[in-house]
C-alpha cells in the first residue's frame, strides 16, 4: 500500500490550523473516496487516472522496483491537475500531486525544466509567447504547443472592461461592523492593522491592474502598509514549483517569502488568488523553515483573503447608473469555484450576496483543467478538463454528459454573451484560453472599481 | 501478485482490439493495476481491462469469453470491501463507467432507465430534480454506481422505511456468456408472472451475467425531512429506546446506533456535541411534510421519554438524557456529519481493521451488542459497533495493529466469535456488503449443503463454464 508524507493542508479559509507531523507515513485505503472529486477521473472515466490509481502505481514502484516500467507509470501519474481535491477528501490525507512532486523530483525531464523556465523566467517567457501567438502561423504548429499558445494569448490583457461593481462611498462607516475595526477602535487607533499584498506570479507580471486594484482597495479599507518591508521582496509561492517536481527551488521561494513576511513585523498577508492562497496556507506544514516559536500559527491566522476583509454592504452594483451605461452589470454572470479555494469560498460568498440570482455557479466538481505542469505533460486532458468545465458553467450548451464522455467537437459558441468571473489567477488565464465565443472571462478584481475622490 | 501470471494469446488480444478500440482497451501493467483490486484491498490478475460503451460490445465480449473459456469480472467504481471486483483468477476485467447513462426518466411511470455506470448520487439528483425519489442510500453513495449497487444488492440508511435496491429494480437487460441478451422484468411496480429473473441478478456479486440496463422504481419525493440526535447514558438505554420507538408505532427512514467506543472515537476527531454523560447515541432522521414534521419530532421525543415503571422494567430501560434536533437540510447537516465522520476516525483506534456487516433479528440486538463486546474483552481488542439498528443491520470494526503478530491472530480468531454468535441468534453474516472473497470461508455457518447446491446449479444455467467472477458469492 502507498505511504504518504505529506504535511496537512493548514488553510486558514478552512477554519483547519492542525498540523501534521510531517513524517508519519499513511497507507491508502484504496476506499475510492477520491473518485468523487477528481477531475482527471470524472472528465474520462478511466479509472486508470483515479488518484487511488496513481497511489497504487507509486506503492508498485516503491515497493517492487522493476515490475512496473518508469516511464509509463511516470506518463499515467503526470495525467494529474494538481488541484489537491483528492487531498482533501482522503480519509488518509494523501496527495497525490505531493507524491507525484517527490516522483518528479527524483527524475527531471524536459518538461519540468520548461516548466521551471516558464515560472522563473516568466517576465520574458510570457510576453515573448503571448507576441508569438500574433506571428505564429497555426496551421504549422503542433496542436500542443498551440494550445500552449492559446494560453499564452490568454495572458495578454483583454481591454479593461469599466469597472461594475463599485466600492460605495459610505463605505468607511460600515467599518464598525467589521471585527478588526471594531476591535482598532477599541484600542484608540484610527486604522485597520497593517497589510500587505501577496499578489501572486501571474498578478505581479501579466495582470499589475489586478495588483493595483487590490492594493488601492487595501488602502480604501484602511489597511496600511506595513511601517518595514517590501512586498516586492515576495516571490513565486512555491507551490507551482513543488508540484512541477523542483522542491529546492519551491523550498527557497517559501523561505524568502516567510523572510519578507517577517520582515514587515507580520503583518496581515492578503491574497487574492486561490492557488497563492493554498500553497501559502501549506507553509506551516513545511519543517524546512526556520519557524519560530508561535510563528506557524500568526502565519496561519495573518493569511487572509482579500474578499474576507469587507462585508457584503461596502459595494454596489453599477447597473443602476444609466449615465454610464457602459457601466452596467451584465445580465448572466457565471462564478467558477477554483479548485484550490477549498471549503467555503469567501470571494463566492461576496459576490453571490452582491450579485444575487443574476449569478449562477455549477455545483458538483468543475476544474478549469490548468493543472500546472499538466499544461505540458498532458495538454489533452486538460483541454478535455476545461470542455468538461464550460459544460458546467454553461449548461446551455453541454450536449453531453460530463462525467465521462470527452468532447470531440469545438467549444461552440453561446448566443447571449456571459461574462465568467473567478478568483485564481492560473483560473482565469486558463478560462479565458479555453472559452467559447460570447463568453469574457475576468478576475473579479476585473470589474472592481474604487470611488473617484 | 506473480509476474509469472498467464497472458492473453495472441489471437485473444487481437479479437478483443477489434471490439475495443483504442483505449477502450487496456494491456499495460501501469494502466491495469488498480483493476487488479477494489476497496477489500485484495489483489487480483487482470489479463486485460475492457471499457464498452454499448452492449453490442458486452454482447461480443462475452461471446469471445465463453469461446475461450476467459474469466469475467464486471466493475464499476469498486467500491465494494469484500473483493466482488478482483480478478482473482486471471480473466478480463470490465469496467462499466462509460456505460453512464440516465436514458429516461418517467414522471408519469414513476421509473428511471439508466445504464449500470451511473453514479447513484447522480441519478438522485436528477429524479429529485424532478420531484421525484430513489431512495437506497449506500454510504458510498456519492461514488458508487447504480450497477455496482444491484451486483450487491446496496442498503444504506434509509433501508429501514424504504427497503434496499432490491425492492427499486423492476426490470434488466443482462448480457449471459456466450452473448445472449436477456431482458426481463420491465416498468410495472408489480409483476408475478414467471420466477423473478430479475431480482435474481441483484446481489449475485456479478456471477450470472453483466447488467447493461436497469429499469428503476420511483416514488414521490418527500417534502422534508427531520433529524433527532438522542444520547443515552448506556448503550442498553439506548437499545430500549429503540425498542420504544417502534412500539409507538414510529417507523423512521434512519434509526442509527452509535456505541460509547464510536462517540470516543469520533471525540477524538471533532468536539462532540453531547456532554460526557452520553454514552450510546440514537441518530433518527423522519419525512414528511414541513407542517407534521415537527409534530413527528414531538412524538418521537415523547415515546423516547416515556419509559414507564423502569423499577419494573428491564434494566437500563431509561430516558435520553441529551438530544438535539433539526429540520431541513441545512439544521440536519451538522449531525449528520457526526456519523460520517465515524469510519475515518476507527483508524486512529488502530490502524487496521476488519470490517463486518453482520444483522440479527431486530429483538436480538441488545444481545448481540452485548456478546460483541464479551468478544472484544476476552480478546482485548477494540471492537467499535455501529450502523443501522433498525433494521438489525451492525457495522463491526474489529480493530487492530497489522504490525503485531499476536493482534492479528486474536483478530482472526474474534471475527469467527463475532460471525459464530450472529448464526446463533439466526443472523446473516452480512446485512449489505456481500460476500465476495472475504466471507466465503464463513458461509458454511450460514447456507445449507441444498442452498449451496441449489445456488451453484442456478448459476450453472446462466454461466455453463463458470466464467462469470468464478468462486465468488456462494
Amino acid at each position: 500500500m502507498s505511504t504518504d508524507t505529506t504535511p496537512k493542508s493548514t488553510d486558514s479559509t478552512n477554519g483547519d490550523t492542525q498540523v501534521d507531523p510531517p513524517d508519519q507515513p499513511r497507507a491508502c485505503l484504496l476506499c475510492g473516496q477520491c473518485t468523487a472529486v477528481c477531475p482527471a477521473f470524472l472528465t474520462t472515466g478511466q479509472e486508470e487516472l483515479s488518484p487511488r490509481a496513481k497511489h497504487l502505481v507509486f506503492a508498485a514502484l516503491r515497493d517492487e522496483p522493476g515490475r512496473l516500467g518508469l516511464k509509463p507509470a511516470r506518463e499515467l501519474a503526470d495525467r494529474c491537475l494538481s488541484c489537491g481535491r483528492c487531498a482533501a477528501i482522503c480519509p488518509q490525507g494523501l496527495s497525490v500531486p505531493q507524491a507525484l512532486a517527490a516522483l518528479r523530483a527524483k527524475h527531471p525531464n524536459w518538461q519540468q525544466w520548461l516548466w521551471k523556465q516558464w515560472i522563473e523566467h516568466g517576465r520574458l517567457l510570457w510576453p515573448a509567447l503571448a507576441q508569438m501567438t500574433r506571428v505564429v502561423p497555426g496551421a504549422v504548429v503542433p496542436e500542443g504547443v498551440q494550445h500552449m499558445l492559446r494560453s499564452a494569448a490568454a495572458m495578454l490583457p483583454p481591454p479593461p472592461p469599466a469597472p461594475w461593481i463599485v466600492a460605495d462611498r459610505t463605505a468607511p462607516d460600515t467599518l464598525r461592523d467589521d471585527p478588526d475595526a471594531t476591535q482598532a477602535a477599541t484600542r484608540g487607533d484610527a486604522a485597520r492593522p497593517p497589510a500587505m499584498l501577496f499578489a501572486g506570479c501571474t498578478a505581479r507580471r501579466i495582470r499589475p491592474r489586478w495588483q493595483d486594484t487590490a492594493r488601492a482597495l487595501l488602502r480604501w479599507l484602511g489597511h496600511p502598509a506595513p511601517a518595514q518591508g517590501n512586498e516586492h521582496d515576495f516571490t513565486c509561492c512555491g507551490s507551482t514549483l513543488e508540484h512541477a517536481g523542483i522542491p529546492d527551488a519551491a523550498a527557497t521561494a517559501r523561505a524568502r517569502n516567510l523572510d519578507a513576511w517577517r520582515a514587515a513585523g507580520r503583518p496581515l498577508l492578503v491574497t487574492f488568488c486561490a492557488t497563492c492562497h493554498h500553497g501559502l496556507a501549506e507553509y506551516p506544514g513545511h519543517a524546512d523553515l526556520d519557524w519560530q516559536d508561535g510563528e506557524r500559527e500568526a502565519w496561519a491566522a495573518a493569511l487572509r483573503p482579500l474578499s474576507t476583509l469587507w462585508n457584503g454592504a461596502v459595494f454596489r452594483v453599477t447597473d443602476d447608473a444609466p449615465a454610464q451605461p457602459e457601466a452596467s452589470a451584465p445580465a448572466p454572470v457565471r462564478y467558477h469555484q477554483p479548485c484550490h479555494r477549498k471549503g467555503t469560498d469567501p470571494d463566492a460568498v461576496w459576490l453571490r450576496a452582491l450579485l444575487g440570482s443574476r449569478m449562477r455557479a455549477p455545483g458538483g466538481v468543475n476544474c478549469c483543467g490548468m493543472g500546472g505542469v499538466l499544461q505540458l505533460a498532458a495538454p489533452d486532458l486538460s483541454r478535455t478538463v476545461a470542455d468538461a468545465c464550460w459544460n458546467g458553467l454553461l449548461p446551455e450548451r453541454a450536449t453531453t454528459k460530463a462525467d465521462t464522455t470527452p468532447p470531440t467537437s469545438p467549444t461552440p459558441p453561446v448566443t447571449t454573451e456571459i461574462t465568467v468571473l473567478t478568483g485564481c489567477s492560473g483560473c482565469t488565464l486558463q478560462l479565458a484560453a479555453t472559452a467559447p465565443a460570447g463568453v469574457r472571462v475576468f478576475h473579479w478584481l476585473d470589474v472592481v472599481g474604487l470611488p473617484q475622490s | 501478485m506473480s509476474t509469472q501470471a498467464p497472458h492473453l494469446t495472441a489471437a485473444q488480444e487481437h479479437s478483443l482490439r477489434d471490439i475495443f478500440p483504442g483505449d477502450s482497451l487496456l494491456l499495460a501493467p501501469e494502466q491495469t493495476l488498480i483493476f487488479a483490486t477494489d476497496a477489500g484491498r485484495r489483489m487480483g490478475t487482470p489479463l486485460a481491462v475492457v471499457r464498452p460503451r454499448t452492449e453490442a460490445q458486452v454482447v461480443e465480449l462475452l461471446r469471445l469469453a465463453q469461446l475461450e473459456h476467459l474469466p469475467i469480472y464486471a466493475r464499476g467504481r469498486a467500491s465494494n470491501q469484500v473483493g466482488a471486483c478482483v480478478p482473482a483468477k486471471p480473466g478480463i476485467v470490465v469496467s462499466l463507467l462509460h456505460m453512464n447513462r440516465i436514458l429516461d426518466i418517467a414522471d408519469d411511470d414513476f421509473v428511471a432507465e439508466v445504464e449500470p455506470g451511473v453514479v447513484t448520487a447522480d441519478l438522485q439528483r436528477a429524479v429529485e430534480a424532478r420531484g421525484l425519489f430513489y431512495p437506497p442510500d449506500p454510504a458510498s453513495i456519492d461514488i458508487s454506481t447504480i450497477g455496482g449497487n444491484v451486483a450487491t444488492c446496496a442498503g444504506g440508511m434509509r433501508a429501514l422505511k424504504y427497503g434496499v435496491t432490491r425492492e427499486y429494480v423492476l426490470g434488466l437487460t443482462a448480457v449471459l456468456p456466450g452473448g445472449k441478451v436477456l431482458r426481463t422484468g420491465g416498468r410495472c411496480h408489480k409483476n408475478v408472472v414467471g420466477l423473478d429473473l430479475t431480482r435474481l441478478f441483484v446481489g449475485s456479486e456479478g456471477t450470472l451475467g453483466i447488467v447493461t440496463r436497469i429499469a428503476l422504481k420511483l416514488l414521490p419525493l418527500p417534502q422534508a425531512t427531520a433529524t433527532l440526535l438522542a444520547g443515552f447514558g448506556s448503550m442498553e438505554a439506548a437499545m430500549h429506546g429503540v425498542r420504544r420507538i417502534f412500539r409507538a408505532g414510529i417507523l423512521p427512514v434512519a434509526l442509527e446506533f452509535l456505541s460509547p467506543e464510536v462517540l470516543d472515537c469520533v471525540a477524538r476527531r471533532q468536539t462532540p456535541p453531547w456532554p460526557d454523560s452520553v454514552r450510546g447515541a440514537l441518530l433518527i432522521r423522519l419525512d414528511g411534510s414541513r407542517e407534521s414534521l415537527p409534530l413527528e419530532i414531538r412524538r418521537m421525543h415523547d415515546a423516547l421519554h416515556t419509559t414507564g415503571d423502569t423499577s419494573a422494567g428491564a434494566p437500563g430501560n431509561e430516558p435520553p438524557v441529551w438530544s438535539a434536533h433539526g429540520v431541513g437540510h441545512d439544521e440536519e447537516e451538522p449531525l449528520w456529519a457526526m456519523r460520517r465522520g465515524i469510519s475515518p476516525s476507527t483508524y486512529l483506534v488502530r490502524p487496521n481493521k476488519i470490517g463486518e456487516d453482520v444483522a440479527v433479528p431486530r429483538g436480538r440486538l441488545l444481545d448481540a451488542l452485548t456478546g460483541i463486546r464479551a468478544i472484544a474483552d476476552a480478546h482485548d481488542l477494540p471492537i467499535l459497533t455501529y450502523g443501522h439498528v433498525g433494521d438489525g443491520n451492525i457495522h463491526v470494526n474489529i480493530m487492530y495493529d497489522g504490525a503485531d503478530p499476536a493482534e492479528v491472530t486474536r483478530a482472526d480468531a474474534a471475527t469467527v466469535e463475532v460471525m459464530r454468535l450472529v448464526r446463533s441468534m439466526d443472523g446473516t453474516l452480512s446485512g449489505e456488503h456481500g460476500v465476495g472473497m472475504a466471507k466465503t470461508e464463513f458461509l458454511h455457518l450460514q447456507l445449507s449443503p441444498l442452498e449451496t447446491e441449489l445456488m451453484r446449479q442456478v448459476k450453472h444455467s446462466f454461466d455453463p463454464l463458470g466464467i462469470m467472477n468464478p468462486d465468488k458469492a456462494y
